[in-house]
């Protein structure tokens, strides 16, 4: 492959170099395509000290192969502009992949020539190029046509003028990650869903004025929605008014995205059992649920989601203070490919509870992890119940204040490869007049 | 009860032969002959050989068949380097077929087995052979680890290092020399 992006020193062609003066073994046997085979293995470091080796060496360390896939992620303190821009003539349109995680000082200029320059763009990620406005996404729009992944996250500047660029411009765009880009409104998304229609995962995470509008639109117009994240979607300035999104949103992701695979809802405080219907009616290949600080979820919605989401894996409950055991019934029933749940906080669940998941159809082989700190009322009868599950990885037991050291032993010779996570202050001399067992808490006092 | 000469013009296979034939020749692998550039001819199980995938394209394309008396001329390799490369494909025969290049993996060098390590603790002039010649015989994974044993050769060095290791002379002028530095020093350690 050669470099056709007219990037020429002008003190040296290919033409003008000469191999045959060269003494060196590597470069008389090796022909052009194999020395570049071995380039290909080098990392940006590398590859720029061999293009100041020697002229020969110089033309095949910038030829357009090397600089398919860039990763700036560890020059991140020193990358300004022009560094930018030199690598955008320097790969121009071979560059498929580039990474600007981080790169605090990059402005809508330098990003201007990279799309002006890298037209066959696929992957951008510019999470925390806090410099960065619209001005950005409107030049990807212009020349950035086969973008596919695109992470604008923590871009602050960003407002809904920059999805409408996207819309207009990057028909081909797959995955986009605006999380705490908090300008956007209900307006940039319609704009967005409107001309990318393939969108399969979306992430936007703490994006506080969006409400049910706009998911709407998303969940209307992207229809092939796999990954979905939500988290947080409201508003930080008052928490008891302004949680935005509502169950209207999650009927209308039900209603539209039946191929949805993954979504997160932790923190949407406002959403209550319907949401769980509306998932469990139209999401049935749900395989991923997070869903941490949703206190309003009770047993009913859990049974509704889990009689139709067969396909759950990985549930994360944390703080969904109202579900009991009759939840971990359901998705005992109901779900055989279980294999992380998460329980932290979740009060009501006792020995029953646990019972239910030790003996479900997804016990046995498919649960790995397993985090129950925090629930107050598990006993040693819960680690008892788990001895079954060959496959469990992990399981929390912080602040589980009835559970004894012995048990856990127990629990470790039935299953030798599990990490449990657990905590015992240290022991405390008894009192003077001692009576009655003694029971260890996180704070070291003897109750 | 067929004469020898007659098996050898119709070609047939040893698992073909009669059961009274058969019985009389040592139970063996389908072998294949390779000749290298000197004349010298290497006797290798067919299995062996078909992880050149020249070797093997000859084998099903061309119906050059094994237990066949003619040998498979290789031209470009000499035999010092035939037989190094057919005791890194014997010692890697059982190896699963090597993934397809995905351009979007990332490549690394720091997955050399510890055999093939040792293995290519050569001269640089046999390790360029080999690499000509894993890519002539087309084997994804001789190439692969030469080249990566290459590559090693060359990160971490500046580039007066590389230069010395490889004897590559320095064709820059002074102020030639300045601007390349120039343009590429962005990505060093300040």
């Amino acid at each position: 492959m050669s470099n056709q992006n007219g990037f020429v020193h002008h003190h040296k062609t290919k033409s003008e170099v000469s191999v045959t003066e060269d003494d060196s073994a590597i470069n008389k046997k090796l022909p052009k395509e194999l020395l570049l085979r071995i380039f290909s293995f080098l990392d940006v470091v590398s590859l720029c000290r061999c293009a100041r080796v020697s002229k020969y060496w110089n033309v095949l360390a910038l030829d357009g192969s090397n600089w398919q896939r860039v990763d700036l992620f560890e020059f991140q303190r020193d990358v300004v502009g022009p560094v930018v821009e030199n690598i955008s003539k320097r790969c121009g349109g071979f560059l498929k992949s580039l990474s600007l995680l981080g790169c605090q000082s990059i402005t809508d200029a330098a990003l201007k020539t990279f799309a002006q320059s890298c037209r066959n763009i696929e992957e951008l990620n510019l999470n925390n190029c806090k410099e960065i406005t619209d001005t950005t996404c409107e030049s990807l729009g212009h020349h950035g046509h086969k973008l596919v992944s695109l992470d604008i996250s923590s871009c602050p500047q960003v407002t809904n003028q920059s999805l409408k660029a996207l819309g207009d411009g990057c028909p081909s765009l797959h995955v986009l990650n605006i999380s705490w880009c908090t300008k956007i409104t209900n307006d940039g998304l319609e704009a967005l869903s409107k001309g990318c229609l393939d969108l399969h995962t979306f992430i936007g995470k703490g994006l506080s004025q969006v409400t049910d509008a706009g998911i709407g639109h998303l969940a209307k117009h992207c229809q092939k929605l796999k990954k979905l994240d939500l988290q947080g979607c409201s508003s930080i300035t008052d928490e008891a008014l302004h949680r935005s999104i509502t169950d209207e949103a999650l009927h209308r992701v039900g209603q539209h995205c039946n191929q949805l695979l993954f979504i997160c809802i932790s923190n949407c405080a406002r959403l209550t059992d319907a949401s769980l219907v509306s998932l469990g009616q139209g999401c049935p290949n749900i395989r991923t649920l997070e869903a941490a600080c949703c206190s309003h979820f009770t047993d009913n919605g859990f049974q509704a989601l889990a009689r139709n989401c067969n396909k759950l894996e990985k549930m994360d409950l944390e703080e969904c203070i109202q579900i009991t055991d009759a939840t971990l019934n359901y998705l005992a029933n109901f779900c055989p490919n279980i294999s992380a749940l998460t329980l932290s906080h979740c009060e009501l669940i006792t020995d029953e509870g646990i019972r239910h998941i030790g003996s479900g159809a997804c016990a046995t082989e498919q649960l790995r992890i397993l985090e129950l700190d925090n629930c107050p009322l598990i006993t040693d009868a819960s680690l008892e119940h788990l001895t079954g599950c060959q496959n469990l990885e992990r399981i929390e037991l912080y602040d589980c204040q009835l559970i004894t050291k012995a048990a856990i032993r127990r629990l470790r010779t039935r299953l030798p490869n599990i990490k449990v996570h657990a905590y015992f202050a240290p022991v405390t001399p008894p009192p003077a007049v001692g009576s009655g067992r003694q029971r260890y808490c996180k704070c070291c006092v003897i109750l | 009860m067929l004469k020898l000469s007659e098996t050898k013009k119709r070609n047939i296979k040893s698992s073909e032969m009669p059961r009274s034939y058969a019985c009389d020749k040592a139970v063996r692998m389908p072998m294949i002959k390779l000749q290298s550039l000197e004349g010298e001819v290497f006797e290798i199980d067919v299995e062996i050989a078909r992880q050149s995938v020249t070797i093997k394209t000859m084998l099903e394309d061309l119906g050059v068949e094994d237990d066949d008396e003619e040998p498979v001329p290789l031209p470009n390799v000499n035999a010092a380097i035939l037989r190094k490369v057919i005791a890194w494909c014997t010692y890697h025969k059982d190896d699963p077929p090597p993934p397809e290049d995905d351009e979007n993996k990332e490549k690394r060098t720091d997955d050399i087995c510890s055999w093939d390590a040792e293995f290519l603790k050569v001269d640089q002039g046999t390790l360029f052979e080999l690499i000509l010649a894993a890519n002539y015989l087309d084997i994804k994974g001789l190439l692969d680890v030469t080249c990566k044993t290459v590559a090693n050769m060359i990160k971490g060095k500046s580039p007066e290092e590389i230069r010395k290791t490889f004897n590559i002379k320095n064709d820059f002028t002074p102020a030639e020399e300045e601007q390349v530095r120039k343009e590429n020093e962005w990505c060093e350690e300040k």
